[in-house]
């Protein structure tokens, strides 16, 4: 298809395009899209919580707030911010061209996109978007309870979307496992894609249940069905198991990748080789496998489940998590340590995931959670791990890659201020929230009464709200100044180690040229000091 | 014998060991929950993770390890992604039709027959010709082997 000139040839490349690089970056723009409007409700809510009474939303808005900000947060911006990063870096860090697939990677892209609008589109029509929570708990998502249509279409966009981070997944799975480089054994594979292929498993056994649990919910709402109506003879204890089998695998899914991100950037800023990589391969693998079986922690308090297996399970994924961890704090130990922007979010990260794991640990003892379950020490504990974690993997990898996507280099200065706004607007934020939480302020309200003592705390946690805003704002600013400066980056800025750094930046269309001999899980590293005169490898994994 | 050995995991590559490993570890959980909670949902669940991934597994396993070295005998070490650029799709509209169509044709489930007529279109084009183009290239590769 040859584009004519004009404003409709470069809107055409995007929309016929198959490169996993361009697929990645429309990816990574429409998720972070999304971002600025979870952002938008997560501040709109807080602006209604820092005084008693209702000033700015009424209590159905304020519903469907919670609901699209949680919605679009963990689906349409953290999922597929996911799937941006695994685009563009994981046929580079291989040594392929392309996806295995290309176009049903493009397919999935727009089932992704139109799916989102489609959620998005609940505003438009009478009764608004849906209103059920992040969760859609049954009965409350039933019909008698959520009459609106903005929950219909939040079911059959999400549906769309699962489909597409399914396929998605396959062709993850299916590119790490045929594309790689000649000498690229999968024990010779960077972490973040032992990352993806992890995260893929678990979209592939994860969605398939919270899809299921959408198309029954759907026959419920439109075809007349019963399944999780209890009065029917359904069972809505059901609706739970179905969307929490998703729903805690779904939460490694935003976290997986971005250790993965952790591992990339800590040996690069620390000089070192990883330390451990095939005990971090392992905990990986553990991470994963552990993340399916302790979904029920969600449900101790249905009295429905198995409350020692559950609490037991959720314990165990600390070990693995602990692992990896003690073995980031062993790379940096001992190394020359510079602290660049990517390196200082991958910091923040360690400390403040460490804080939402102990914190989860908290929750996932049995007897702890029926004294915190839906208060908002829960909600301080998930933002601990989102905001605290995921989004600060994420920052970390869009200042690491950067200049690989973009040939430009995201400014320091801003990308300093950009840190501690963000590490700063977290702690006011949330610290104040475990507080709420453990005097019994619920979740999911309003208004609170003025007499319990709670305004000074939300009031602080909304002025923390706004910082975290500013430090958003500071990101955009950077990355348009950024973009207007020429390309002047060389092939490998930060001294990296996997091959995404062999080519230039950005790549060329078909990635590369020429490639690396392989034969560590540091092909680009070994260049390197082959080039400055022979020297030892890396750290050498089996052919 | 060594059929056997992939089989269970002894011999079989990475790739397959880590859907076999992944099988061995859900199928432990399955089964340590049922004796816990007697409780069918759940049971099904694991055991669903447990057939697939086992499943994957052996499949990979018994295909042992000739679909990998085939992959990598397509690719001349000297000129790494050459075969790859004969490989790789022109820029096509077909993945965006049939995404935005069967979205669109999706919210007949909510707003009835009218999105279904509308999204149909573009499905239907798209679908058509990916199948056409693929087959083309299909085609190409078959009597080309040197052309590329
Ligand atoms: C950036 C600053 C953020 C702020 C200020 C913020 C604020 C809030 C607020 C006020 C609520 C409603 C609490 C309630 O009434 O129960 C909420 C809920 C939630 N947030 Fe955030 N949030 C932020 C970022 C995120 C991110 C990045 C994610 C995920 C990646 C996320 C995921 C969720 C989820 C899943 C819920 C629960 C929704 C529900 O109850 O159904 N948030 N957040
Ligand atoms: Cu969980």
């Amino acid at each position: 298809m040859s584009a004519s000139a004009g404003l409709g040839a470069p809107l055409l490349v995007w929309l016929t395009t198959t490169d996993h690089k361009r697929i990645g970056i429309l990816y990574g723009v429409a998720a972070f899209g999304f971002f600025l409007l979870g952002g938008l409700l997560a501040l709109v809510m807080r602006l209604e919580l820092s005084a008693p009474g209702l000033q700015v939303v009424d209590v159905q808005t304020y519903d469907q707030s919670f609901t699209m900000h949680g919605t679009i947060m963990m689906l349409l911006f953290g999922t597929p911010m996911v799937a941006a990063f695994a685009n563009y870096f994981v046929p580079l860090q291989v040594g392929a061209a392309d996806m295995v697939f290309p176009r049903l990677n493009a397919l999935s892209f727009w089932l992704f996109l139109s799916g989102g609008l489609i959620v998005l589109s609940g505003y438009l029509v009478q009764g608004g978007p849906a209103d059920v929570g992040w969760t859609g708990y049954a009965p409350l998502s039933e019909l008698p309870y959520s009459t609106t249509t903005g929950t219909d279409l939040w079911i059959v966009g999400l549906a769309l979307t699962g489909v597409a981070s399914i396929l998605g997944a396959i062709n993850f799975v299916a590119t790490i496992y045929t594309r790689r480089a000649p000498g690229l054994s999968m024990f010779r594979l960077p972490m973040f894609c032992w990352t993806i292929l992890v995260t893929s498993l678990l979209i592939l056994f994860a969605f398939p249940a919270v899809t299921t649990a959408l198309a029954l919910l759907l026959l419920d709402r439109r075809f007349g069905a019963t399944f999780f109506v209890a009065a029917e003879g359904g069972d809505p204890i059901l609706w739970q198991h179905l969307f929490w089998f998703f729903g805690h695998p779904e939460v490694y899914i935003l976290a997986l990748p971005f250790f993965g991100i952790l591992s990339e950037v800590i040996p690069v800023f620390s000089r070192k080789p990883l330390f451990g990589y095939r005990l971090m391969v392992l905990a990986t693998i553990l991470i994963g496998v552990l993340s399916m079986g302790v979904w029920a922690h969600h449900m101790f308090t249905t009295g429905a489940i198995s409350l020692p297996f559950f609490t037991l399970s959720s314990f165990l994924i600390a070990v693995p998590t602990g692992i990896k961890i003690f073995n980031w704090l062993a790379t940096m130990i001992g190394g020359r340590l510079t602290f660049p922007t990517p390196m200082l979010f991958a910091t923040g990260f360690i400390y403040l995931f460490t804080i939402g794991g102990i914190t989860g640990v908290i929750v996932a003892s049995a007897p702890l959670d029926f004294h915190f379950q839906d208060t908002y020490f829960v909600v301080a504990h998930l933002h601990n791990v989102l905001v605290g974690g995921s989004l600060m993997g994420i920052f970390a990898g869009l200042y690491f890659w950067f200049p690989k996507i973009t040939g430009r280099a995201l400014g320091e200065r801003l990308g300093k201020a950009h840190f501690w706004l963000w590490t700063v607007g977290f702690i006011v934020t949330f610290l104040p929230q475990y507080q709420l939480g453990a005097e019994g302020m619920p979740r999911r309200y309003a208004d609170y009464p003025a007499e319990l003592g709670w305004t000074t705390l939300n009031g602080v946690s909304t002025i923390g709200s706004g910082l975290l805003g500013l430090g958003v704002l500071a990101f955009l600013v950077n990355v348009a100044l950024t973009l207007r400066r020429p390309p002047d980056q060389p092939a490998d800025p930060w001294g990296g180690n996997a091959l995404e750094w062999w080519t230039s930046s950005p790549p060329p269309a078909h990635n590369f040229e020429s490639l690396p001999p392989i034969r560590s899980n540091r092909p680009v590293y070994d260049a390197r000091r082959a080039a400055e005169g022979g020297g030892r490898s890396g750290t050498a994994g089996p052919p | 014998m060594r059929r056997l050995l992939a089989l269970v995991g002894v011999t079989s590559p990475t790739e397959a060991r880590f859907f076999q490993v992944v099988a061995v570890l859900a199928a432990g959980g399955a089964i340590v929950y049922w004796f816990v909670s007697y409780e069918t949902a759940g049971t099904a669940l694991l055991g669903g993770f447990t057939l697939a991934s086992g499943l994957i597994g052996l499949l990979l396993a018994d295909a042992g390890t000739d679909w990998r070295a085939s992959a990598a005998s397509t690719r001349d070490p000297d000129r790494p992604l050459l075969d790859e650029r004969g490989r790789l799709p022109s820029p096509t509209l077909a993945p965006f039709a049939v995404g935005v169509g069967a979205s669109i044709a999706a919210t007949s489930l909510v707003f009835g027959p009218a999105p279904l007529l509308v999204g149909a279109l573009p499905l239907a084009w798209g679908a058509l010709d990916w199948l056409h183009r693929s087959r083309a290239e299909m085609a190409a590769l078959d009597d080309g082997e040197e052309g590329q």
